[in-house]
């Protein structure tokens, strides 16, 4: 039954709704026809068509081949997947430091909790951008020149034009590589069924489950010692061969790892402290191992408190990614939302472009984070 | 995983928990060491070997800092290109936020709500007219002579001054019963969160002027203030949220009974609660806002950070990369630090609050 009163009030809530879009498409309408104006007295033309135009600029670092007559379509691809790259080496870096941190935040030696406290103080109080400047500083200034890099065990060098690493030749043994990866992969797959169903039935993995996954961890050693690998040599004045990462690309990943590790390492000691000190106890009085009551006690739970933050975190990273512009690496803000739009001036296509990369990114994160967090609620009941 | 009960800090329980535990010694003295080495080494380049006086980079001691260099530029990275005789105004500018703070915080002081609404309100357009000055008999500043801890403070506070009323606004919208207008905020909040502040702000320094009536023009550092201000905004509106989300339903129903409208509930009621539960998670966004403030080098402003990176390409003071860094860093640290400590205290302050509140009311929500 809808009384007057109801009824007067859900036409008050219509009309105040019909204002709020009326005002805001009268916005909408305002701020797109002053754009169409400057456009135009700008002398700026419109439209997706410049996406397979030449965009004659060359790209210092791209993981797909590009040169000076790729299309702005192919940069744009360029762009994004070395922001890709940033990200998720850098979510790698500083998840393994972050743990290491945290777990050395609540650890029973007092100089080692105090020494991670003062890294984490120190670090998460500068800005990110300072953290940057300093390593591309420091990388910039102190290491060596290039007839002078440091060498490391002879197969990889550092000096101030970057890191070199070897790097495996993919040549005519693609195939036989790619096939014994498969094996290894298949292998690996099925001990850990074999694994997963012994435990669940309370009884030790059977000889077969060890062997397979002997035999694939041996494979995978094979085929990494097997490829040709091309370590870089000094030719001239310049390393040639192999990988070589550029200045910039190392104090970009060194400044996100490090600074993010700092926030990273206090989630998961609030994680750890967030299980109660009963269940740890419980679980030592039961006669567990400090390795077991870690797997089983105490990260299960910890896990829950943790992965949201940490998620947050994630989508941190991706998004700070792009202090590559500031240190000239070329990431997608760099050269897309940069260089591409002074030369194209297509800014409303660029900038939505842009924007929707990021917000398809961030909204991933937040789709697996539930995902995620689905899962463990269920594990708990 | 647990120290025998015995290692108390006497010589005896060292030496237990040592013959226990062996690695785990030796990692401790290992750690030791790094600690005293690393303090010992800083020590030595910051104090003991370093120059506080000397014309250029030759006069100082090499093996030391070179803190000449920052005393030397000391005005300049505090008030950028600011014309030295008009500094008696940035001083001002810079002064009123930390005594109207003062002010604020004094207990029993009367006027603290005009302190706070003249903060909000009066003191942006108050310091952007003296700053920039063209009236009074104040002579002109154009904002591209802005720069070093001044421009910092100005983007920051600004940021802050401008973004905080709109996030109050957005977390009321975010809330909102009405689907139209709650779909068009979380539209808005998700979008400027999904964003990296490297493209917000190329993106208001690019569309921003497009948005705008041909023949009106903003600066450039006022482009950069609007990004970083809707990107705060988003942040602190999600804050400000959970803060309203705290606040039970019994608040709204109670004074809807004393027949409240919605906007004398949500001042004198529900705000006053929900700013208050969410003050740590506040303070903790201006941490974050003002470590932002050193994005704005991206579009070509002169922060402290970009005008200290500048000087660093000065002949006369070649290599001091360290220094200027060190510098810059200690001005974030301290600020940081400080307010980081406000608000874990603050935290703890609630939780002994909240705690003494249900031993009273018997309650265990």
């Amino acid at each position: 039954m809808i009384g007057p009163r109801q009824r007067r009030a859900k036409r008050v809530a219509f009309i105040q709704q019909a204002l709020v879009l009326l005002a805001v498409g009268l916005l909408a309408v305002l701020i797109a026809r002053n754009t169409v104006i400057n456009l135009q007295a700008r002398g700026l033309a419109s439209g997706f068509d410049f996406l397979w135009q030449e965009a004659g600029f060359k790209i210092a670092f791209a993981l797909i081949p590009v040169d000076a007559t790729s299309t702005y379509g192919r940069v744009f691809v360029a762009g994004l997947l070395n922001s890709l790259l940033i990200a998720a080496l850098g979510i790698i870096a500083a998840t393994l430091l972050g743990f290491l941190l945290g777990i050395a935040r609540v650890s029973p030696s007092p100089p080692l909790r105090f020494l991670t406290r003062g890294y984490v103080e120190l670090v998460r109080n500068l800005p990110l951008l300072l953290h940057l400047l300093l390593w591309q500083a420091v990388i910039l200034r102190s290491l060596p020149t290039v007839k002078d890099a440091i060498g490391l065990g002879g197969i990889a060098f550092l000096s101030n034009r970057g890191l070199y690493l070897p790097m495996p030749l993919l040549g005519n043994q693609a195939n036989l590589l790619l096939s014994a990866l498969g094996a290894a992969a298949v292998m690996a797959a099925i001990a850990w069924i074999l694994h997963r169903r012994a435990r669940s039935h309370g009884e030790a993995p059977p000889l077969l489950a060890r062997g397979l996954s002997a035999g694939s961890l041996l494979l995978l050693v094979l085929v990494l010692i097997g490829l040709d690998w091309q370590v870089p040599q000094l030719s001239g004045f310049d390393y040639r061969g192999g990988l070589k990462l550029m200045p910039e690309f190392v104090s970009l990943i060194a400044a996100l790892t490090l600074y993010n590790a700092a926030f990273i390492a206090e989630i998961v000691r609030a994680g750890i402290q967030s299980v109660d000190k009963g269940q740890r106890e419980a679980a030592a009085a039961l006669g567990l191992s400090s390795r077991q009551i870690l797997r089983l006690v105490i990260v299960p739970p910890a896990l829950r408190v943790i992965v949201p933050p940490i998620a947050n975190q994630y989508t941190h990273i991706i998004k700070a990614s792009s202090l590559a512009t500031v240190v000239g690496f070329p990431d997608l803000v760099n050269v897309f939302l940069g260089t591409s739009l002074n030369q194209t001036g297509r800014a409303v296509e660029i900038v939505a472009m842009t924007a929707a990369v990021y917000l398809v990114l961030c909204a991933a994160v937040a789709l697996a984070t539930e995902a995620f967090n689905r899962r463990v609620a269920l594990v708990e009941r | 995983m647990h120290a025998p009960s015995s290692s108390r800090l006497t010589p005896s329980g060292v030496l237990a928990t040592a013959r226990a535990y062996p690695f785990s010694t030796f990692l401790t003295v290992g750690l030791l060491y790094v600690a005293l080495w690393l303090t010992w080494r800083i020590v030595d380049w910051a104090v003991i070997e370093a120059t506080w006086q000397a014309g250029d980079r030759a006069g100082c001691n090499p093996e030391g800092a070179c803190w000449a260099f920052i005393l030397n530029r000391l005005p300049q990275f505090t008030f950028g290109f600011y014309p030295e005789a008009e500094r008696w105004r940035a001083w001002i500018v810079l002064l009123a936020p930390p005594a109207l703070l003062l002010l604020a915080m004094a207990p029993d002081f009367k006027g603290r709500r005009w302190i706070i609404a003249g903060g909000f309100i009066a003191y942006p357009v108050a310091a952007l007219a003296l700053l920039s000055g063209g009236s009074l008999g104040l002579s002109h500043v154009p904002s591209d002579q802005w720069g070093g801890l001044l421009l910092t403070m100005i983007v920051g506070i600004g940021a802050f001054v401008l973004s905080f009323p709109l996030a109050i606004l957005l977390a009321l919208a975010r809330l909102s019963k009405l689907p139209a207008l709650r779909w068009l905020t979380i539209g808005f909040i998700d979008f400027w969160r999904g964003m990296p502040l490297v493209a917000v702000l190329f993106m208001s320094v690019i569309m921003l002027p497009l948005f705008l009536p041909p023949g009106f023009e903003i600066s450039r550092p006022g482009l950069a203030l609007t990004g970083l201000t809707l990107y705060s905004s988003a942040y602190l509106a999600e804050v400000i949220r959970g803060g309203l989300q705290s606040v039970g339903r019994g608040q709204t129903e109670a004074a809807l009974a004393l027949s409240f409208g919605f906007w004398r509930t949500q001042t004198y009621i529900v705000m006053p609660q929900a700013l208050r539960a969410v003050l740590p998670g506040i303070v903790n966004s201006v941490i974050a806002l003002f470590k932002d403030t050193t994005y704005v080098m991206i579009v070509g402003l002169f922060d402290l950070l970009n005008i200290v990176t500048a000087a660093l390409s000065d002949a006369r003071w070649l290599g001091l990369a360290t220094e200027g860094y060190v510098f810059v860093g200690v001005i974030y640290w301290l600020f940081c630090f400080v307010l980081s400590h406000v608000s874990s205290r603050l935290e703890a302050q609630q939780s002994r609050v909240v705690r003494q509140d249900q031993i009273l009311t018997g309650s265990t929500q």
